[in-house]
């Protein structure tokens, strides 16, 4: 899941070619608000969950690995 | 000046509604009053009327204090957001010459006096009872400069006047005949969206609701912050709706007393009106359209479920006191031929500080005009835009010209040569910037050193993803092909090795 995620937010984030799974996304503006809501989409369409980001704390979505791991417990994965 | 009158009036009135809400506190009408007072009589005493001023911070309470102390007071402001960096500041120091920054926000002042915040704290919380004084304020004098992307990388200010002002909020009462006692704020203070907020919601005697950018970055925050707000009209971008729109509770049920929206600042798409009545039955949209030379907005069309079915949304039609011409090369074009956007009338600002020549400024029919460099076209008075015709764009609603931030790439040590262009979504929105960059020869550099040295030079929002490049793809011309690149900034085409590319 991590190199999944990890791919996806190359693709979509500004920048992030050369990023790790331990980055911070926000700050180092990899991540905005754009790139958030067509990372949401992605989730949905490649996972089938639907993230209800108010139901996420700001901190789940830090890095790749905490994205990671909110995408396996919303789509039910055994730890 | 009819606007600082009715507020001036809700001063005295209703000293204990709530008139600013942020996440620190609340000001009253009373304590702002106080508050505004006490700082105005300071600034009347120590600096010159009419000469500007600068307001940098972000949303704080102080902020909202301290532009009416500047307004009564007789002090055009300039309204500069703390995420500025530090180059920019100092290109809009040199262009405005202010007499001093009020800094709710720490910062250097390179020479011009800087009133900090602890000190601006203890005039404000003196002892002596100065309330506002009656205002007293010509049409014709400053109101606001506001500061937006330049050609030539340089920031140019914009000076809106009092009578430009009072002509907008006179149209805005007449858009919202029922006011709203609860005014959502979303843009940045030095992005003059906020203008149709700000002022309007204290002519009303209403409460600005003001939402900070690290609360819209954090949806739990956003949402609990929009969950008590009781907000009756937002004022905001379509790319900020499309943001609120990903979370499935932005609904009625969250925000029951939620009746107004309105755009401005980008093209709003008509999937997201869509969406937004949708979630809000019955709710009122307004997709207005103006430049930051006159003055926020000079149209808005109320988009309802009818008008959301359309491939394109209209803007809407003139306000009073504006024409709006469609014109090719100066000449007046007939209705329903596409030409560029002229703005005619009482909205038309001042013109640019220190540029007094500039001639996208003109006169029409003895009134002022402005040549807006948009495209569009008029069908029975209502207003379509069509884009522009030279490289300025709108990214998140923020105005951007291409070539400033191209200037600020080509200023980093051993770039050679950079060119920036859009990605944008199937609808034409503008998703982000990206900037190809052409390394002096021997000379390499990474995209994440790039960009972290722009950042030092440039807002956010005006930062690029960055794609180095060994050489650019030339037209026929032999100039470097923007057109390509735009493909490739878009997936088209498969010139070079493009990782970041999607499959």
């Amino acid at each position: 899941m991590e190199e999944q995620i990890l791919e996806l937010i190359r693709q979509i984030g500004n920048n992030g070619e050369e990023i790790g799974v331990e980055d911070e996304l926000w700050d180092s503006g990899v991540l905005d608000s754009l790139a958030f809501i067509m990372l949401l989409d992605e989730i949905s369409d490649r996972w089938g969950v639907e993230i209800q980001p108010t139901q996420v704390p700001l901190k789940r979505w830090e890095n790749v690995r905490s994205i990671a791991k909110l995408v396996e417990e919303a789509a039910g994965y055994p730890k | 000046m009819i606007l600082l009158e009715r507020i001036w009036e809700n001063l005295q009135q209703k000293k204990a509604t709530s008139a600013y809400c942020c996440e620190e506190a609340t000001l009253t009408y009373g304590e702002l009053n106080l508050w505004a007072g006490r700082l105005c009589a300071y600034l009347q005493e120590h600096f010159c009327r009419g000469t500007p001023l600068i307001v940098y911070g972000h949303k704080q309470r102080m902020m909202a204090v301290a532009f009416l102390a500047c307004a009564f007071g007789g002090f055009p402001y300039i309204p500069v957001d703390r995420d500025t960096p530090l180059p920019r500041m100092r290109a809009i120091l040199r262009s405005a010459q202010p007499q001093a920054i009020l800094a709710v926000d720490p910062l250097e002042g390179d020479g011009v006096p800087v009133v900090e915040l602890a000190e601006l704290e203890r005039i404000c919380s003196g002892t002596e009872r100065a309330e506002l004084p009656y205002p007293q304020r010509g049409p014709e004098e400053i109101f606001y400069l506001i500061f937006t992307s330049g050609s030539t990388g340089t920031p140019k200010g914009v000076a809106v006047t009092c009578g430009n002002l009072d002509s907008f909020v006179r149209w805005m009462a007449t858009l919202f005949p029922n006011p709203p006692a609860v005014i959502i704020n979303q843009a940045a203070f030095s992005f003059d969206l906020s203008i149709a907020d700000f002022w309007p919601a204290l002519a009303w005697g209403a409460q600005e609701y003001v939402l900070s950018r690290s609360t819209q970055r954090d949806y739990p925050r956003l949402f609990s912050r929009l969950d008590q707000s009781d907000g009756e009209l937002m004022v905001l971008t379509p790319s900020f709706a499309a943001l609120l729109l990903a979370d499935k509770s932005f609904c009625r049920r969250h925000m029951p007393r939620l009746r107004v929206m309105f755009f401005c600042g980008e093209p709003l798409p008509p999937g997201t009106a869509q969406q937004l009545l949708e979630r809000f039955p019955g709710l009122g949209i307004f997709n207005a359209y103006g430049p930051t030379e006159c003055t926020v907005a000079v149209t808005a069309a109320a988009i309802g479920i009818k008008e959301a079915r359309l491939s394109h949304l209209p803007v809407g039609q003139a306000k009073p006191g504006v024409e709006i011409r469609i014109e090719d090369s100066g000449n007046l074009l007939p209705e329903g031929e596409t030409g560029e956007i002229v703005i005619v009338g009482d909205s038309v600002a001042a013109g640019y500080m220190g540029d007094a020549d500039n001639p996208s400024f003109g006169r029409r029919d003895g009134k002022r005009s402005y040549r807006t460099g948009d495209m569009g076209r008029l069908e029975n008075g209502v207003l379509y835009c069509q884009g522009r015709w030279d490289l300025q764009v709108k990214i998140q609603g923020y105005r951007v010209e291409l070539r400033d931030v191209e200037e600020n790439l080509c200023v980093i040590p051993d770039v050679e040569e950079a060119v920036v262009v859009c990605k944008k979504a199937l609808d034409g929105q503008v998703l982000r910037l990206v900037a190809f960059v052409r390394m002096r020869a021997g000379k390499e550099s990474s995209a994440t050193r790039l960009r972290a040295l722009l950042t030092q030079r440039l807002p956010g929002y005006m930062c690029p993803a960055i794609r180095l490049m060994e050489r650019f793809p030339l037209n026929q011309n032999g100039k470097c092909d923007r057109k390509r690149l735009e493909e490739m900034a878009n997936g088209r085409t498969n010139f070079g090795t493009d990782p970041a590319d999607r499959k």
